[in-house]
C-alpha cells in the first residue's frame, strides 16, 4: 500500500503506511509503530517485514516529520497534542485499541496515550524512551545545530546513536542523511518542548503489559531513568542490551523484533 | 508496503505487478520475481513477501488474462508472449538479471523464459512445475469443458482438495476470490497453450542454479514427471514436502517461501546446492 494521510483536529496532515501480510481471513491485530524525533516511518524498514507477517503494521509519520506536515507556528507541538495525532489517528483508522511500539519521542507520545487512554492501548513496547527528554543535552544540539547547521552537530555526536566502526558505515552514513532531511526549526520547536518536559509522575498510570528495552549505554538522556520507570510501571518487562548506543531500532533491527515477538507470545497475541 | 503498477508490454498490453521492497535503502538490492499459479494471482503470494523482502526486491506480476492484467485476447497467446512479458518487466524495471521462482503455470512460463533468455536469469525455481502440461493432463480432467459450464470458481472449488488440501473454509475463500480475473474464455487459450509442450529434455540447457520444490505425493502430478524433470536439471536442488496440496505456494506459504530464502541464500553465498 502506499503512503496514506489524514488531517488532525487541528488541521494537520498526518501521513501513515501501512504493511499487512497477514492470513486475509483472519482479523490481524494492528501494531502501531511511533517513530523517533528527527526521524520518519521510514526508518523502520529493516523491522517491518519480521512484524508484518503477524501484524498489522501501521507506521505513522510524527507531525513535523517524514512526509507528515510541519505545523505552522500557532498550532501546538505539546504532548497533548502528540498523543492526540496519535488518538486521531486510531480513530481515523476505526481501530478500538492497537498494540504500540514507540522508540524514542515516539515513546513519549505512545506512554502519554497509555497514561490518558489506557482504554485504546492494548500493550506497549518502548525502545530507549523514557517519560521525556528534560535537561541541557538536546538544548545544546538545537543551540548548536543553530550555529554550525544539523550535519555538523549530529554527525559529531552519531556515535551515541549508533556505534561507528561496529555498525555499517553506510547504515551510519544513511541515518545521518535522514536526520538531515529534518527542518530545523520544527525540530527546535519540537526537540526544545521535551527538553523541558518530564512526565515521570504519570507513568504509574500505565497499565498495560509493557516491555521496556533500554539500551545498556544509554548515551543519550539519563540511563536510570529506566529502573525508575520499572518501579513505577507495575508488571513491566525491562531487557537492557547491554552497550547499546541510543538507536538500538537502527542497528540491530533483528534483534527488537525478535523481543517484540517474544513478549506478544508471552502476553498470548495472536 | 506494497506498491500497486501498471506497465505496457510490447505488444501494447496492460500488465500489472506488485512489488514489495525492504532492502537497505543504500544498496541495489537484487530483484526475486514471483509468479502465481494458473488460475491465480498475485495476492496469492503475499504470505511469502516478509520471508523475502528485507533481501530482495520482490516483483510479483499478474500473468497476462489474471488478477488486473488484461487478457488482450485480440493478440496471439503464445509462450514466446508469456516469456516476453516477464523479460519485457524485467526491462521495465532496469532489471539484468532476477531470480525468478514460479508455481506451477508460472513456472511453466519461467522454464520457457530461462531456456529463450538465460543470461537474465541469476537462478531459477519451480514450485509444482513441470516443464509443460503433460497433455493427458487436462483431458483426463476434462477440465476446460467443466470451465466452460460452471466457471473459474465452481471448477476450482471442485478441486480444492487437490489444491490446498485440508484448509480450513475461510482460507479456501480466499483461495477462490485471489482466482478472481480470470475468465473461462481466457483459460480456453491458457491451459492448451500450457499443455501445448512438453519439454523436459530442453531442462539440461538451463545453468543457472536451480530449486525444485514438490509436494509429496502431488495429487494433481504424478511422480515420475517430477523425477523425469529432475534428471535433467543439471544445478539443482529438490525439496519435496509431505503433506500439501498442488496449490504448495498457497496453502503452506511461510514452508515454501522459508526453502526459498534457503536457496537464494546459499546462492548468493557460493554455496553448493
Amino acid at each position: 500500500m502506499e503512503k496514506q494521510t489524514f488531517k488532525t483536529s487541528d488541521g494537520i496532515e498526518i501521513a501513515y503506511y501501512i504493511d499487512d501480510y497477514t492470513d486475509p481471513w483472519t482479523a490481524a491485530e494492528p501494531l502501531v509503530m511511533l517513530h523517533p524525533a528527527m526521524s520518519s516511518s521510514r526508518r523502520f524498514y529493516s523491522m517491518v517485514p519480521g512484524l508484518a507477517r503477524r501484524f498489522r503494521v501501521i507506521r505513522i509519520d510524527t507531525r513535523g516529520h517524514g512526509a507528515s506536515q510541519i505545523p505552522p507556528a500557532d498550532k501546538p507541538v505539546n504532548k497533548e497534542r502528540l498523543m492526540r495525532d496519535a488518538l486521531e489517528a486510531l480513530d481515523h483508522l476505526k481501530l478500538d485499541k492497537a498494540h504500540i511500539v514507540g522508540v524514542s519521542a515516539g515513546g513519549y507520545s505512545a506512554q502519554q496515550l497509555a497514561i490518558h487512554h489506557p482504554e485504546r492501548v492494548k500493550s506497549l513496547v518502548l525502545f530507549c524512551s523514557t517519560p521525556g527528554f528534560k535537561g541541557e543535552q538536546g538544548k545544546g544540539w538545537l543551540r548548536d545545530a543553530a550555529k554550525r547547521g544539523m550535519r555538523a552537530v549530529f554527525g559529531e555526536t552519531i556515535n551515541d546513536r549508533l556505534p561507528v566502526g561496529e555498525a555499517d558505515p553506510k547504515l551510519v552514513a544513511w541515518v545521518l542523511d535522514e536526520i538531515c532531511k529534518n527542518d530545523l526549526d520544527f525540530l527546535a520547536r519540537f526537540i526544545g518542548y521535551w527538553t523541558d518536559t518530564d512526565f515521570m509522575d504519570e507513568i504509574h498510570a500505565i497499565k498495560c503489559p509493557t516491555l521496556i528495552v533500554a539500551p545498556g549505554a544509554e548515551p543519550i538522556g539519563a540511563a536510570s531513568l529506566y529502573d525508575e520507570m520499572m518501579k513505577r510501571i507495575k508488571g513491566a518487562e525491562l531487557i537492557v542490551y547491554e552497550n547499546a548506543r541510543h538507536n538500538v531500532y537502527d542497528y540491530m533491527p533483528d534483534r527488537c523484533v525478535a523481543d517484540v515477538l517474544k513478549f506478544h507470545d508471552k502476553l498470548g497475541t495472536r | 508496503m506494497t506498491t500497486s503498477s501498471f506497465w505496457q508490454a510490447s505488444d501494447g498490453t496492460t500488465l500489472h505487478y506488485l512489488a514489495d521492497d525492504y532492502t537497505d535503502p543504500w544498496t541495489q538490492p537484487e530483484t526475486l520475481v514471483l509468479i502465481h499459479p494458473g488460475m491465480g494471482s498475485a495476492l496469492r503470494l503475499y504470505a511469502w513477501v516478509p520471508h523475502l523482502a528485507r533481501g530482495y526486491r520482490v516483483i510479483r506480476p499478474d500473468i497476462r488474462g489474471h488478477g488486473k492484467s488484461q487478457p488482450a485476447l485480440d493478440k496471439p497467446l503464445t509462450n514466446e508472449r508469456l516469456a516476453r512479458d516477464l523479460i519485457e518487466l524485467l526491462d521495465h524495471l532496469k532489471c539484468e538479471r532476477a531470480h525468478v521462482i514460479g508455481a506451477s503455470a508460472g513456472g511453466i512460463i519461467a522454464m520457457h523464459a530461462a531456456l529463450r533468455f538465460p543470461e537474465r536469469f541469476a537462478s531459477l525455481g519451480v514450485y509444482a512445475a513441470t516443464p509443460g502440461i503433460n497433455p493427458e493432463r487436462p483431458a483426463k480432467g476434462n477440465w476446460l469443458a467443466r470451465v466452460a459450464q460452471g466457471g473459474v470458481r465452481n471448477f476450482l472449488t471442485e478441486t480444492m482438495h487437490d489444491r490446498i488440501g485440508d484448509a480450513s473454509p475461510a482460507h479456501q475463500k480466499w483461495f477462490l476470490d485471489t482466482a478472481e480475473g480470470v475468465t473461462p474464455e481466457y483459460l480456453g487459450r491458457f491451459v492448451p497453450l500450457m499443455a501445448s509442450e512438453y519439454f523436459p529434455e530442453k531442462l539440461s540447457a538451463i545453468a543457472c542454479p536451480t530449486l525444485m520444490v514438490v509436494p509429496d505425493p502431488d495429487p494433481m502430478v504424478e511422480a515420475h514427471e517430477y523425477e523425469g524433470m529432475r534428471r535433467y536439471l543439471r544445478n539443482c536442488r529438490y525439496v519435496s514436502i509431505k503433506g500439501p496440496g498442488h496449490s504448495m505456494v498457497g496453502e503452506i506459504p511461510d514452508r515454501c517461501a522459508q526453502e526459498a530464502r534457503r536457496f537464494l541464500d546459499d546462492v548468493r553465498a557460493g554455496r553448493p546446492l
